[in-house]
Parts: structure tokens; C-alpha cells; sequence
């Protein structure tokens, strides 16, 4: 009976069918007309404003959007007619950082003009985007229903994120950009750029232009200085911060391919799984001082080239067994007899994340770091759990601040089968990871304590490119990552403490992946269109 | 050992592998023979189909640019001879595309001047111009074709090579239709089985009752005329490609109860589906009622004349007793004839839509639950399309039934995607998802070794059921993993030696293949990371 109320309350005012849905949403049921679209800057000088109602304006214009379940509705006959969207915003400051303020403020009359209302400009971008998703097309006409509507929106967590692998397989600028397009559509404000790994290595560098050289799959599969700054504007301008990863010191097959030197155990064959979680081997050799130097000369290149205040450091899926067996390593022990492959380990961390502090940024580091090794990072670190669910528990008691990534909820590229070709079974990380499996996911789960729980401070879902590349990147992506987004901005429970369920969220997520693809998302059907159009009935009983 | 023997082959003269699905003979030499223009003629008698092929793989080859990820870096080759024209001559020049048509071809290209293309069917001719097609590469600001002279013989080892295509969970629009003939006929496959309604829409015209596709199609602009038909089926025919409809009867059905309520039994119940239905929404034609025999019998008249392939599939997957057994009518009749049962009514259904079937003069073809799990005797032409279990094939060719397998387990493409029911936080019904090495490995013989049962064995096809599918991400969804299948259906499992062909020893094709398709436009799945592709071996399991 409940879910019966919920979704007959929601086909009753279509006004709520915003994703993810805003923190408070208070609406009445008048539905007036909204053909003409006039956003203005009341009081705002800043371009990044400007630039975000032309597209804005250009998106709504253009968009004629009908929920599924709308399929039939009559021509509704408003009275009134919306007037301009008056745009008003505290500060015109354009730093976006971690504690970039998000809300807004958002009022739609019966009639006249509306106010949206944001300390930020930032906030002003994630009210645009609510505001658009406020304008379907009935029957040829655009309107908003459920006037007067009123809304105040923040999200609960300041890091909404997606990693994406571009070396694996290498993706477009187009690509990318579309990408961080349809991450503003859900209100995501993180892109992980996992931008080299073993197999390739994109980015141009200028400190050690060999790299790139060497490391890029083909001359037109790469991103030079000019690309990345183009990404990050790109993304600014969407309320999109850029974190680069560059994973060290496994992962690094790449780097041998220009610094065979710094390198232990590389590309071991056949037997790379005794050296490495998947072929290629390679890490860099931490018995050898020019290894960490050249990692921190990569760190003060880079810190440069990314402006954003945190920069990832890798740290996963480090193998021992790489450096017990290599020559240096084994010399080095002997003449240190103190020193060990744990001890040696940690020095190189140590040297690396110091470097990153002393660019003046925070250190983001996979979760082995801190479980998995003796080094101890500094207390500001962010810590990205993937292997376990219950390392976020683990990560807040040791008064780390944590990103959830855990592979069993958030790896968007799980239960594709295995990859490598003589293997016939099924990924490591099997089963898919449904939109439900994804949106019930619960960041905070075993997490009580207040103190504890606001270390928890992002989320991230990650898409590693073993088996996918721009062909089928926005499949793999959407609309599962929206799941996540709603979770990251509004939190799993309503105001009165009801736990969100998948049924109660599909009919509006339908919306979205149908609103996505109107706006060039190859976001994947949920359903048959069947179910789509007629709510609650393809329920399991 | 072996294996890197033939990894130093790949490297040597990998594009010389390069034929997707591979020929059954396929002789090279040493020579690369240069192509400045790719001019393809033909020879005495010829017919539309071969001309229009012609025409499409002068295009396609000579806008292609191609050139095989583990030659990423092999420069310009130095060439020996210079490619004269291919010329195609065909001994027969009739058009017919039926189960038995020839689609062998003999493909010679010489180190240098012409080179020839001989089959005895404009069929077996548009597959040797495919062949043709794949040998072709880039080579500087010119085309190769490498390890000249090359010597093909070529036919297919099974005669159905198909595909499933469900129109009826989800609409797809002419041109993904066309898309993926044009992608099956990259891969040498010969049928599109479109399952063109179902339960949740009928998006095709109907001249006997309007009223199916007015209340079933999706919207006004989701739906088939017989002109979009006749378009799909002449696009198809053009490529060797037979459309197979299926209309699924008596179960699937509920659409047909938005325009005649009256024929239907247990229609849309809700919330408890799941006792009279696979899925939602729930309805099948009412069995004891003679109306749905003459509704049905009706359809078939006037399907069989839209749809000119020999085989029509009637469907008969999935029937649920509990519709049937709750249903007044149904009750009714029962208790008027002490001797009838739900089994006998719906024997008696299918024996006069079968036999009204076999009247138009084509074959049935029907999943395999029509033989298995009721208690009619379909007639000895009937197709059996086996899915619950590889057992069945054995099991029906034994009954003397010929058999197409599309054995979920291996071959149903939408596996392994989560389950669709939003309040279920699950896995699909069929899980795990069939990686193109789970369907490259199954084998549509195994364990049946009596020759007249083997010769039962018509082919194979691979479904893609639309749940969660619609025009959006159907290419990757079924490439290249149907290509995996078309090989094992037109090549065999094993080479002439009787090895049977592993995966690893196929991976390097396969990403030639999958990156020729991106090319052509068909948005393939990638199988490894890029490195993986350009270095054969490096990616296996220890």
C-alpha cells in the first residue's frame, strides 16, 4: 500500500521528478507554461555565470522532453505563464575546492517570474540544472508543474565522483567532455582522472617528454598540456573539480618503457600474475633513489599542471614479491641489514607524499596504503577504500577521511566475464553491479558515531577500461552512476529517517536516463519501455 | 611452445590470419601485392544482388583505411606485384535465398594481375566479397593485400547462422535494423530471427486487424509498416540474410489484449505476475476458446505472405497452466468435457495452428517447450529452437527433429546484466553475462555423435532479449560476441586438422575483427586494453 501512495503522489505532480531529488521539495499543483526560457544574472559579473545560462538556456530550448509515464497525458491548459529566472548569488568568487558551497535556493511562482538563490556560483549550476529538470513537454507544450514550488538543496557529501581509466583504453577529449557534461545532469563534482597506468601513458610531460613518447598508444591517443587545461576549464565551468591519479610505485609498466632502469621486475612473461594484478608487470624500483626522484619530479610537474588541491597518489595492488626477487633490491637488503622490502616501501611513500604536501595539496591515496603497508600518511589524506566495504568503517576509526569506492557497489566495469583470452570464466569481481545494487549501497553503513561519519566525505564510482573504451563508455557509465549521485546528494534517508527504496526512486530515474539520451547520453534502458510507462507494475511480487 | 610458435607467425604476417569467421581452406604465400584503387567487375552472367554488392564493397574497401592493431607499427611494406581488379563470376544467377542455397566461393588473388572470385550462387558471391574485403589493408597513402598469392575455399559448416532480435521489449528504429544486417553480413551470418512482438508491444502493421499495432505500438513513431518490413527483408536478402519472423503464440501475448480483451486469458495480473507469467505483463490467448485458433490462424495467412522466408516461428516458449487453470472460460469447458485437460486443449491448439501453419507450405519453427513440454506431436518438418538446455539438441534430433541451438547458457547476449525488476537487488535469471570466449567455446555438437542426428543440426543463434536493451547500446551488446558465434557456425570448432580451435589462438583475429567494425561503424565492444590487442599472448592466464 505504501508504495502504491508514494507512486500515485508522484504521477499526481511530475514536479518531483528531479535526479537525484533535492534535499527539500515543497510543491503545490498549479501548471503553468514555460515556452520561452529568459535566465538572468540579477547581481553577478562572473563569466563562468554567464557561460552556464547560455547553456542552460540553449539546453532547455532545445530540449523537448516527456517523462514515459507522460506518454498519454492531455494537453494541460495553463493560466499562467513563467516569466524570467532571476539568478542571485552571494559571492562572485569561481575557487572551487572541497568546500566550495553547493545550495540554492529555487522558487517557482504560479505565475511570474522565478528566483533561484545560491552563495556560490557553483550552487547557481546545480539550480540550473534542477530548474531544467523542472520544464517537461506535455503534449507540445512545456510547462512546470506542481507551482508554487519551493527548493532547498545542498549535498550531503562534498566529493561525487567517477574514476575513469584513459589508459587501458584511451578516450577522446569529446568523449571526456561528454562525460563531465552528463556528471553535471546528476550533480557530480569529481572526476578521478586515472590518466596512466601500465599498459599507456597519455599526458605529456614536460619534465620527461619520453614518457609520453614512448607511453601513448598512437600519436592521435594523446592529451598534451593544452587538452588537460581544456578538461579542466571544461569541467570548472560544470562545477567539476579534476583530481589526476598517478598511480605509483605498481602499476608504472609504462615508464619502463623510457626509464628501463628505475624499473623492477618488468614485463614478466608468462607468468606476470606471480608479479602483478594484471600484464603488464612493472614498479618502480624502491631500492633506487632516482625512482623516488623521478616520482617527485612527476609531482611537482603535475601539481603545477592540476590546480586542484588534491592529488592522487595510487598506492594499490602493490606486489612484494616484484622487489624480493629484483637484483637491486636484494643487494640493497644485504648491505642494509635493517632494512626490509616494508621498510624500504614506506621510505618511497614517504618521499612521494611529502612531496605532494610540499606542493601545498592533499594526498589521495588508495586504501592499501594505510592497511597495507607501514607508512603512515599524513592525517589529511583521503582515503580511497575499494577492496572491502568494511574498510570505510575502518579507515573513519583510524580518523582518516574516506572515499567509498568499494568494488562490490561501485566497479562499473565488474561481471563482464574475464578479459584475458585464453580464460573462459567470469570477472574477478563478479556479479554486474545493477542501478539497484549500486544505489543500495550505503556509505555510512556501520559508521554510528557523529565525529566518525563526517570523515566519511565522498563517494566515487569507478570505471576501469579493460573492456571499455569511448564506444561503450556512456553505457557502462549511465545511468548506474546516477544511482550513486542521488545517494552522494541526498544522503539514503527522506527528513523523517525512511531509508530510500529502488521502487520508490525507478519511476524518476526512468526520467533521467530518458533525459539523458535526449541530451546525447548513450545512457542503457532500465526496462522495457512498457514498464516504464506504466509504474509499479514490472515489481517483482 | 606451441603457443609461441604461433605468436611469432602473428608478428611476422599477422594481417595474412586476418579472415573473420576463417575460411575452411585458406592458402597463402610470401608476396604483398599493392592496390592503388580496388576496381571489382564482373564475369558472363550476373545478377542485382552481386552488382549491388559490388558497388557496397567498392565503397566499403576502398574507404577503408584499415589496418590490424598488431601492425601498429609495421611501416610500409615493400610489394612485389600490383592488384589488378578482382573479377566475380557466378554459375547461376537466381536470387532465391531459401535453407538450401550455396554459399560456397573460391577466392584467388595472385601476386600480381587479376584476381578472381568464383561461387556458384550471387550468395556465395556476396560472402567471397567479404572475405575479399578482410584481406585488404592500408599501406602508407595505398592499400596491400599481404602474403600474395593467396588461394580460399570456402563454405559454411552449418546453414543456419542467426541471430535473435526483439523488437517487442524495446523499439528499435530501420536504421539499427539495417545496422546490424550490415554487421551480420561482416561476420557471414545468414538469419535474422525477428522476434517482432511480444507481450509488451506489437509495433508491425497488420492488414487483417489494424487494431493490433493502433493499441500496441509503442507510439506513432515506434512502429513497422509493411513497406518498413518489405525494406528490412529486401536489405537483408541483399546480404545473404533470410528474416525469420516470430510471432509468439499463445503465451507473450498480453498486447493483444489491449485491442481483443475477449481472446485472453489471465491478462496483466498484478502484483502477483509471476504466478501466470515469465514476466510482466501477463496474458495469453485464451485456449478454450475457438476465436483464438481463427485469430491466430488469421495472423499466419497473413504474416506467412508479408514474410517469404520457408520458415515461420510460431513461438510456444513459456506457457503458464496457472493462466489457464484459473481462467472461467477454460473452467467452463472443462467441466462440459470430463475428458479434456489443460494438456489436451492445448495440444489440440497447437495441432490446428501447426497444421494450418504446414498448409501455407513453410516449415515450423518453434522453441523447444512446444515438443518438451506439452503433449502435441509437431510434424517431422518442424524446427526445434533449443535455449533451456544443451541436452535438448540430443534429445530432439533423436526424435528425428531438426535443431537450431540457442542454449541460453552460451548464447543469450543479455545475461549477466542485474535483474530488471527495480525492487529486486539481484542478478539476472541467467547469470553470469557469456563472454565471447563462453560463446566462442560452446559447442553445438557436444556429446551427439550418431551422423544422422548431426546432420538434425541445422546451426546456431544468439539471442539478445530486450529488457534491458533498445537501440542505444545494442551494438556492443552484440558484437563481438555474436561474431564469436558465426565463426564456430560458418567455420566450424575445429581446423582441417581436427583441432579444435581454442580462444587464445582466436583473440588476435577477433580484436581485428572488432576494430574493422568500429571502423564500419558499428560500435563493437573492445575485449582487452589496446596493449593486449598489439601484443598476442601477453594477456593470457598463466
Amino acid at each position: 500500500m505504501k508504495i502504491a501512495v508514494a507512486l500515485t503522489g508522484m504521477l499526481a505532480c511530475a514536479a518531483a521528478f528531479t535526479w537525484p531529488y533535492p534535499a527539500q521539495f515543497d510543491y503545490k499543483n498549479t501548471t503553468i507554461s514555460a515556452e520561452d526560457i529568459h535566465i538572468v544574472a540579477k547581481n553577478s559579473k562572473s563569466s563562468l555565470l554567464e557561460s552556464a545560462i547560455s547553456r542552460y538556456t540553449a539546453i532547455i530550448s532545445k530540449e523537448r522532453f516527456t517523462p514515459p509515464a507522460d506518454y498519454k497525458v492531455e494537453r494541460p491548459k495553463p493560466a499562467a505563464k513563467l516569466g524570467k529566472l532571476l539568478i542571485e548569488i552571494e559571492s562572485d568568487s569561481e575557487e572551487l575546492s572541497m568546500s566550495t558551497d553547493e545550495s540554492y535556493t529555487l522558487d517557482i511562482p504560479a505565475g511570474g517570474d522565478g528566483t533561484l538563490k545560491a552563495q556560490t556560483v557553483f550552487g547557481a549550476l546545480r539550480g540550473l540544472e534542477t530548474f531544467s529538470q523542472l520544464l517537461p513537454t506535455l503534449q507540445g507544450l512545456r510547462v512546470v508543474r506542481g507551482t508554487p514550488l519551493h527548493i532547498e538543496d545542498r549535498p550531503v557529501l562534498a566529493h561525487r565522483g567517477l574514476s575513469l581509466d584513459t589508459a587501458r583504453n584511451y578516450y577522446p577529449i569529446a568523449d571526456l567532455k561528454r562525460t563531465l557534461d552528463a556528471m553535471s545532469y546528476n550533480k557530480m563534482n569529481v572526476l578521478h582522472w586515472h590518466i596512466v597506468d601500465g599498459q599507456s601513458w597519455p599526458v605529456e610531460s614536460k619534465t620527461y617528454p619520453e614518457l609520453q613518447k614512448n607511453g601513448a598508444y598512437a600519436t592521435n591517443m594523446r592529451y598534451s598540456y593544452q587538452d588537460v587545461r581544456d578538461i579542466i576549464q571544461y569541467g570548472k565551468e560544470r562545477g567539476i573539480r579534476i583530481i589526476p591519479e598517478f598511480d605509483m610505485p605498481g602499476h608504472t609498466y609504462i615508464v619502463g618503457q623510457s626509464f628501463p632502469k628505475l624499473m623492477s621486475c618488468l614485463d614478466k612473461q608468462p607468468d606476470w600474475d606471480q608479479y602483478a594484478a594484471e600484464p603488464p608487470s612493472g614498479q618502480l624500483n624502491i631500492a633506487k633513489d632516482e625512482a623516488a626522484d623521478f616520482a617527485v619530479g612527476l609531482i611537482d610537474e603535475y601539481a603545477k599542471l592540476f590546480p586542484d588541491e588534491v592529488f592522487h597518489l595510487g598506492g594499490d595492488e602493490v606486489n612484494r614479491k616484484c622487489w624480493e626477487e629484483d637484483p637491486d633490491v636484494k643487494a640493497y637488503l644485504k648491505a642494509h641489514a635493517n632494512a626490509t622490502v616494508e621498510t624500504l616501501l614506506s621510505a618511497f611513500y614517504t618521499k612521494v607524499h611529502g612531496a605532494v604536501e610540499g606542493q601545498g595539496k592533499i594526498g589521495m591515496s588508495w586504501e592499501e596504503t594505510l592497511f597495507h603497508s607501514e607508512y603512515a600518511p599524513p592525517k589529511d589524506t583521503l582515503i580511497q577504500t575499494w577492496i572491502d566495504e568494511q574498510s570505510i568503517p575502518k579507515t573513519v576509526a583510524k580518523g582518516y577521511r574516506s572515499i567509498a569506492s568499494p568494488a562490490s557497489s561501485y566497479y562499473l566495469d565488474c561481471g563482464h566475464g574475464a578479459w584475458l583470452a585464453n580464460f573462459d570464466g567470469n570477472s574477478w569481481c563478479d556479479p554486474f553491479k545493477s542501478w539497484m545494487h549500486v544505489y543500495n549501497f550505503d556509505p555510512w553503513a556501520n559508521v554510528t558515531r557523529a565525529a566518525e561519519r563526517e570523515l566519511i566525505v565522498g563517494a566515487e564510482v569507478a570505471l576501469w577500461s579493460e573492456q571499455s573504451d569511448a564506444v561503450t563508455l556512456d553505457k557502462y557509465l549511465w545511468p548506474r552512476a546516477a544511482a550513486m549521485a542521488e545517494v552522494a546528494w541526498l544522503g539514503k534517508t527522506d527528513a523523517d529517517g525512511h531509508v530510500r527504496t529502488t521502487e520508490e526512486v525507478v519511476q524518476r530515474l526512468h526520467d533521467q536516463r530518458f533525459r539523458m539520451v535526449g541530451r546525447g547520453i548513450g545512457a542503457e534502458p532500465l526496462q522495457p519501455l512498457w514498464c516504464a510507462r506504466n509504474p509499479g507494475h514490472c515489481l517483482l511480487p | 611452445m606451441k603457443l609461441s610458435a604461433i605468436i611469432g607467425l602473428l608478428a611476422a604476417a599477422p594481417a595474412a590470419l586476418a579472415v573473420w569467421p576463417i575460411p575452411q581452406t585458406f592458402e597463402q604465400g610470401s608476396s604483398n601485392t599493392q592496390a592503388h584503387w580496388i576496381n571489382i567487375q564482373t564475369h558472363g552472367a550476373t545478377s542485382g544482388i552481386v552488382n549491388r554488392a559490388i558497388e557496397r564493397y567498392r565503397t566499403i574497401i576502398n574507404n577503408e583505411k584499415f589496418l590490424a592493431p598488431v601492425d601498429y607499427n609495421r611501416g610500409v611494406l615493400a610489394t612485389s606485384g600490383t592488384f589488378g581488379g578482382l573479377t566475380v563470376s557466378v554459375e547461376s544467377t537466381n536470387e532465391q535465398l531459401t535453407l538450401d542455397t550455396d554459399e560456397s566461393y573460391t577466392l584467388d588473388v595472385p601476386v600480381t594481375g587479376q584476381a578472381t572470385l568464383k561461387a556458384k550462387t550471387p550468395f556465395g558471391a556476396v560472402r567471397g566479397l567479404e572475405t575479399f574485403s578482410q584481406l585488404v589493408s592500408a599501406n602508407g597513402a595505398t592499400k596491400a593485400i599481404v602474403n600474395t598469392p593467396v588461394h580460399i575455399e570456402d563454405a559454411p559448416k552449418f546453414v543456419h547462422r542467426g541471430l535473435l532480435f526483439d523488437t517487442a521489449r524495446n523499439f528499435y528504429s530501420l536504421a539499427s535494423i539495417f545496422r546490424t544486417l550490415d554487421a551480420m553480413a561482416y561476420n557471414k551470418m545468414n538469419v535474422l530471427h525477428w522476434h517482432i512482438v511480444d507481450a509488451q508491444s506489437w509495433p508491425v502493421e497488420s492488414k487483417t486487424y489494424p487494431e493490433l499495432q493502433k493499441n500496441g505500438a509503442y507510439g506513432p513513431d515506434m512502429t513497422y509498416s509493411y513497406n518498413d518490413v518489405q525494406r528490412v527483408i529486401a536489405y537483408a536478402r541483399d546480404r545473404g540474410i533470410r528474416v525469420i519472423p516470430e510471432f509468439d503464440v499463445p503465451g507473450h501475448t498480453y498486447i493483444v489484449g489491449q485491442a481483443h480483451p475477449e481472446l485472453m486469458s489471465c491478462l496483466n495480473k498484478q502484483p502477483g505476475w509471476d504466478q501466470y507469467a515469465a514476466e510482466p505483463p501477463s496474458g495469453q490467448l485464451n485456449i478454450a476458446k475457438p476465436e483464438s485458433v481463427a485469430f491466430t490462424n488469421k495472423l499466419i495467412d497473413e504474416y506467412a505472405k508479408l514474410f517469404p522466408d520457408e520458415v515461420f516461428h510460431i513461438g510456444g516458449d513459456e506457457v503458464n497452466r496457472q493462466c489457464w487453470e484459473e481462467d472461467p472460460d477454460v473452467k467452463a469447458y472443462l467441466s462440459a468435457h470430463p475428458g479434456e485437460t489443460v494438456e489436451s486443449l492445448l495440444a489440440s491448439w497447437y495441432a490446428q495452428v501447426h497444421a494450418h501453419l504446414d498448409s501455407t507450405g513453410k516449415s515450423a519453427y518453434t522453441w523447444e517447450e512446444t515438443l518438451f513440454k506439452s503433449n502435441f506431436t509437431p510434424s517431422p518438418n518442424t524446427i526445434m529452437q533449443v535455449w533451456l538446455e544443451h541436452a535438448s539438441v540430443e534429445k530432439a534430433t533423436a526424435q528425428g527433429y531438426r535443431v537450431v541451438s540457442s542454449n541460453y547458457d552460451s548464447y543469450y547476449l543479455d545475461c549477466g546484466h542485474g535483474a530488471w525488476l527495480p525492487n529486486f537487488d539481484g542478478n539476472s535469471w541467467c547469470d553470469p553475462f557469456k563472454s565471447w570466449m563462453h560463446v566462442y567455446n560452446y559447442d553445438v555438437t557436444a556429446n551427439i555423435t550418431d551422423p544422422e542426428q548431426l546432420k538434425l543440426i541445422m546451426g546456431t543463434e544468439v539471442a539478445a532479449w530486450s529488457e534491458q536493451i533498445d537501440e542505444t547500446v545494442i551494438d556492443p551488446r552484440l558484437w563481438p560476441r555474436a561474431a564469436a558465434m558465426a565463426e564456430t557456425a560458418w567455420s566450424g570448432k575445429t581446423d582441417a586438422s581436427g583441432h579444435v580451435r581454442t580462444t587464445d589462438e582466436v583473440a588476435s583475429r577477433l580484436h581485428e575483427q572488432r576494430f574493422r567494425m568500429v571502423a564500419r561503424g558499428i560500435s563493437a565492444e573492445p575485449m582487452q586494453p589496446l596493449w593486449c590487442a598489439r601484443n598476442p599472448g601477453m594477456c593470457n592466464l598463466p
